[in-house]
């Protein structure tokens, strides 16, 4: 019988600690539009994250991601505010802005070409299905609805082209291994880390 | 959309390509993010949807996407009239409305900055410092809940009724917002008075109040948001041109 008591969580574990680390790489990148000032953004919140931890300020381990986001957001203001980049703030906590863009950069070359040549071979038809969906942001039911076309005829359309891309992507990363500088855990410091290669 | 997410919720719903397209809302995104913060599946996932749409912007035949045409039959042709003549009409106002909405979206919430109350805390205190917190955890429900909790207990009026309708600005409640912004001002002189002016314009944006919006903005004179609302006044007038 679980205890009535909730247990504070308090420790990551490496696998644990990688994962954020990437997932916060992500939205760092999409809210402010800058890799570089990104990944400072990832070491802080990180750091802020493992004390947190350590103090026991989360008590229900299924809510990690929303904690670490939640100092994530402080961290990308704090930053900002420290380096007196107004500008970005306005832009950080604008929508995602810039940012979509710049997610490119969480893709490998080798795996961003191969999507790009996998692409080019779709029929016309499909180019223009994967553009709605994945430029404009629009799911299949919505398509169909603009096309008045059966939702089911569109979802496979898009399954279709898109499990030939997700070959090329996944195929590519299966042929090349980045090395990365893996992230630890240090005594003295909360985080010592390398930077977390987000490799799709 | 629920607290939590599976990763069969994410793919049912299209999030990863939704989120790369930045055509989440704010309350999908934030509950989204923080699925998969410790989600590795979910993380390929979007960064495949990152590849595809870098690869669709830069596709020239995709650049030039538009809808299929359809066949026309009578039906269309009488269609054709109408849309001629009355379309382009509404779809103006639609546009005019979806650009000011556009002006008045709030991706991230305006950062509580207070420290914890010390010593024996009242009820309201208790309820503040539990809203302050789910809010600053992006819990943005649980924070509407616990401040508003907070004011009937008789906690500070100006930064609970403040971060209440920050809250309710994040999760797309704009006419809730508004009113509960619109206390903070009418309370009188506070440390919120001037966000609480530039929020509150946001939140008319969002409900297509346009003037009332440039008349909230005209009031946030100083401070860090005083750039961001003369940007905000700026693309208005660009707009009434």
């Amino acid at each position: 019988m679980r205890s009535s008591t909730p247990r504070s969580f308090t420790k990551l574990d490496e696998a644990q600690l990688a994962t954020l680390s990437r997932g916060l790489r992500i939205i760092a990148i999409r809210s402010l539009g800058d890799a570089e000032l990104a990944d400072e953004v990832v070491q802080e919140t990180l750091s802020r994250a493992v004390v947190a931890l350590r103090e026991g300020r989360l008590q229900d381990p299924a809510r990690l991601g929303a904690f670490v986001r939640g100092i994530l957001r402080h961290v990308v203001t704090d930053e900002l505010r420290r380096r007196g980049r107004l500008a970005g703030i306005e832009r950080a906590l604008d929508a995602a802005g810039d940012g979509a863009d710049a997610l490119e950069s969480i893709v490998r070359d080798e795996q961003a070409a191969a999507v790009r040549a996998a692409l080019a071979q779709l029929p016309p038809a499909d180019q223009r299905l994967i553009h709605l969906c994945f430029v404009d942001g629009r799911t299949p039911g919505e398509i169909a609805s603009q096309l008045r076309e059966p939702a089911e005829r569109v979802r496979k359309q898009k399954s279709r082209a898109l499990e030939r891309l997700r070959q090329a992507f996944f195929g590519a990363r299966a042929g090349h291994v980045r090395p990365s500088t893996p992230t630890v855990m240090d005594e003295s410091t909360p985080i010592a880390a390398g930077r977390t290669v987000i490799d799709g | 959309m629920a607290d939590t997410l599976t990763c069969d919720d994410v793919n049912d719903r299209e999030l990863a390509s939704r989120y790369v397209a930045g055509t989440l809302d704010a309350v999908a995104t934030e509950v989204f993010e923080s699925h998969f913060l410790t989600c590795a599946r979910c993380q390929d996932a979007i960064a495949f949807s990152a590849a595809v749409r870098g690869a669709a912007v830069a596709t020239p035949v995709a650049r030039a996407a538009r809808m299929p045409r359809r066949r026309l039959t009578f039906l269309a042709a009488a269609g054709v009239v109408f849309t001629a003549v009355i379309t382009p009409v509404v779809a103006h106002r639609v546009r005019e409305r979806h650009a000011i909405e556009a002006l008045g979206v709030l991706d991230a919430p305006p950062v509580y900055g207070g420290v914890a109350v010390r010593g024996d805390a009242s009820a309201g205190d208790s309820l503040f410092g539990a809203g302050t917190a789910a809010y600053g955890n992006g819990e943005y429900a649980r924070a509407a809940s616990d401040l508003r909790g907070a004011i009937a207990a008789g906690a500070a009026v100006p930064p609970a009724r403040f971060f209440l309708g920050a809250s309710l600005l994040m999760l797309h409640r704009p006419d809730e917002a508004a009113a509960e912004l619109a206390r903070v001002i009418a309370s009188g002189d506070s440390p919120y008075l001037v966000e609480a002016h530039y929020y509150r314009a946001l939140a008319l944006l969002q409900l297509d109040q346009e003037n009332a919006a440039a008349g909230e903005l005209r009031l946030v004179h100083n401070g860090p948001l005083a750039d961001r609302a003369r940007s905000l006044l700026a693309r208005l007038g660009e707009r009434d041109r």
